[in-house]
């Protein structure tokens, strides 16, 4: 996920859709979301050559060891 | 004569109709005035098809009285979420895009459904693209029959309340998250989200871990359907082509011994309302009075499944509106439309990143079962009791609320909510149970063991 600042998502929103001013602060707070998503995923994969290591994987909702 | 046919379960139905005790336009004249009734009021189906559903009722009757074989759901009535095509009625997805589409055929799964007798008497209400329900959707949101100044909770949120408002002998949802066990879970139905594959989900757009479900009043109701539901479709390259046993032949099993898992130290870690863990409680009783084994176990990995699901279904809802978002922003809500970007900030290095996952999790979760020889796990279906804190900003944006339900979309395991109970607000509460792919067989037979020993069956609203 390379949008990391409002700034750079208000831009890809644009670039997309004609957002209003009232589509930006959901749209912001969803793609915060989805880049917490994407760093959970980031930080089970392997070293190269290697499998996902499930004893890594997280034991509660948070997504915490 | 049988009275009030509406109120009965779907296979009491079927066996009064096929025995010549009820015919399907009685059953269908039933529904229609019930919806005539209450759908003003809880908005639980979007279109409704009477002069269709009668015309199927006469023409079963008469195959009946022919003594031609019927199949096994003829004459009785479902109700079909919005976002599965039915020939001739409208399929909109709850959304003004499509406010005038009329499909010309039916998805395999509907043809499948009609080959066994069924018939459609109208469309189930939905969140627009199951996003978030606004009133400013095509039509305004559905309320829940048990409390009617409650929201429904989807998506398949019409699907739960029209079932429960007896509109339906049994409807279909589509669960890609949770939105066939959540909204069962809140209406105290059973509601099944089968092995990946076992059901076609062509004509609702192939998204990868989505499946069309069954709701039903009972267990045996919702076997029954899935009965209907399952096969291979030649055509679906995601279709099951391996052998299927008798859903409703099997039904009846002893449970006795039956080892289910219990992961206290996860549901512990989640915001579970109060009356959510009564429910949860209770159903764990009832399954050492029916001599099953509770087993506690560790679990790992729920969050980043529930993670890799969501990415998932980010990007391929994105994938498939991606020139209409441009072109037509202003049909969509203004929910809806926001939802949908989401897919469009992932990389594809994080839709593999979340593919991986999915399926390491896949094989975790099917080990674990193997490993402690466990039946099934057993968890809440929600952490919440209502619609309404379920959608609270935050909660909702971190999918709190399909903290126990989205993990299984992504491995495909099936996956079934049953009643639990009530909350404070006169809401249903669900419980879970998932188990080993292909052993939909085995969440059936214990339903169906928990439906004969518990009273939520008989329970109606007072509407």
């Amino acid at each position: 996920m390379e949008y990391r600042t409002d700034e750079q998502i208000i831009a890809r929103g644009r670039q997309i859709a004609p957002l209003t001013d009232a589509d930006l602060p959901p749209l912001i707070t969803l793609v915060i979301g989805v880049r917490e998503y994407c760093r959970l995923m980031e930080s089970l994969m392997p070293e190269i050559g290697c499998e996902i290591d499930v004893t890594k994987m997280s034991r509660n909702m948070d997504g915490d060891a | 004569m049988v009275t009030n046919p509406h109120m009965l379960s779907l296979s009491e139905q079927a066996r009064l109709i096929s025995e010549g005790s009820l015919t399907s336009v009685e059953l269908v004249q039933a529904h229609l005035d019930q919806i005539s009734k209450l759908n003003p009021q809880l908005n639980s189906l979007i279109a409704v098809d009477p002069e269709g559903a009668l015309q199927q009722a006469v023409e079963i009757d008469t195959a009946r009285a022919k003594g031609e074989k019927l199949g096994p759901l003829a004459g009785v009535t479902l109700g079909v979420k919005d976002a599965v095509p039915v020939k001739g009625i409208p399929w909109t997805i709850n959304s003004r895009l499509f406010e005038d589409r009329v499909p010309e055929e039916d998805a395999p799964v509907i043809a499948r459904l009609k080959k066994s007798g069924a018939i459609v008497i109208g469309k189930a209400n939905l969140n627009e693209f199951f996003s978030k329900p606004t009133e400013s959707d095509l039509n305004p949101p559905p309320w829940n029959p048990w409390n009617p100044e409650r929201m429904s909770v989807g998506s398949s949120s019409g699907s739960g309340a029209a079932l429960t408002a007896r509109m339906a002998s049994g409807t279909i949802g589509v669960d890609g998250g949770g939105s066939v066990r959540l909204p069962a879970g809140a209406h105290n139905l059973y509601g099944i989200k089968p092995t990946h594959g076992l059901v076609s989900r062509i004509g609702v757009g192939r998204s990868e871990h989505s499946e069309i479900c069954p709701l039903g009043l009972t267990a045996l109701d919702t076997a029954m359907m899935l009965e209907a539901m399952v096969g291979h479709e030649p055509s679906d390259d995601l279709s099951w082509a391996g052998e299927i046993p008798e859903y409703t032949a099997n039904i009846e099993a002893d449970v006795s011994g039956w080892r289910i898992g219990v992961p206290h130290g996860f549901i512990d870690s989640a915001p579970n309302e109060p009356e959510v863990m009564e429910g949860f409680e209770t159903f764990l009783s009832k399954l050492e009075e029916l001599g099953c084994e509770l087993v506690d176990i560790d679990i790992q990995g729920m969050a980043e499944a529930r993670a890799a699901t969501f990415l998932i279904l980010f990007s391929n809802s994105y994938q498939k509106h991606q020139k209409t978002v441009k072109q037509d922003w202003d049909k969509y809500g203004p929910q809806s439309r926001v939802n949908l970007l989401q897919g469009a900030f992932l990389s594809s290095t994080d839709l593999i990143n979340a593919g991986d996952v999915g399926r390491a999790f896949k094989a975790y979760f099917s080990q674990l079962l193997q490993d402690q020889n466990l039946k099934a796990i057993a968890t809440p279906t929600s952490p919440f009791a209502t619609a309404e804190r379920s959608r609270r900003r935050g909660e909702h944006s971190r999918g709190i609320n399909a903290c126990y339900t989205a993990p299984f979309n992504i491995s495909g395991h099936p996956s079934i909510s049953l009643p639990a109970g009530f909350g404070d607000a006169g809401i249903p509460v669900g419980t879970m149970l998932t188990g080993e792919m292909h052993d939909d067989l085995s969440l059936l037979q214990l339903s169906h063991s928990y439906d004969k020993a518990t009273v939520w069956n008989t329970l109606s609203p007072s509407i």
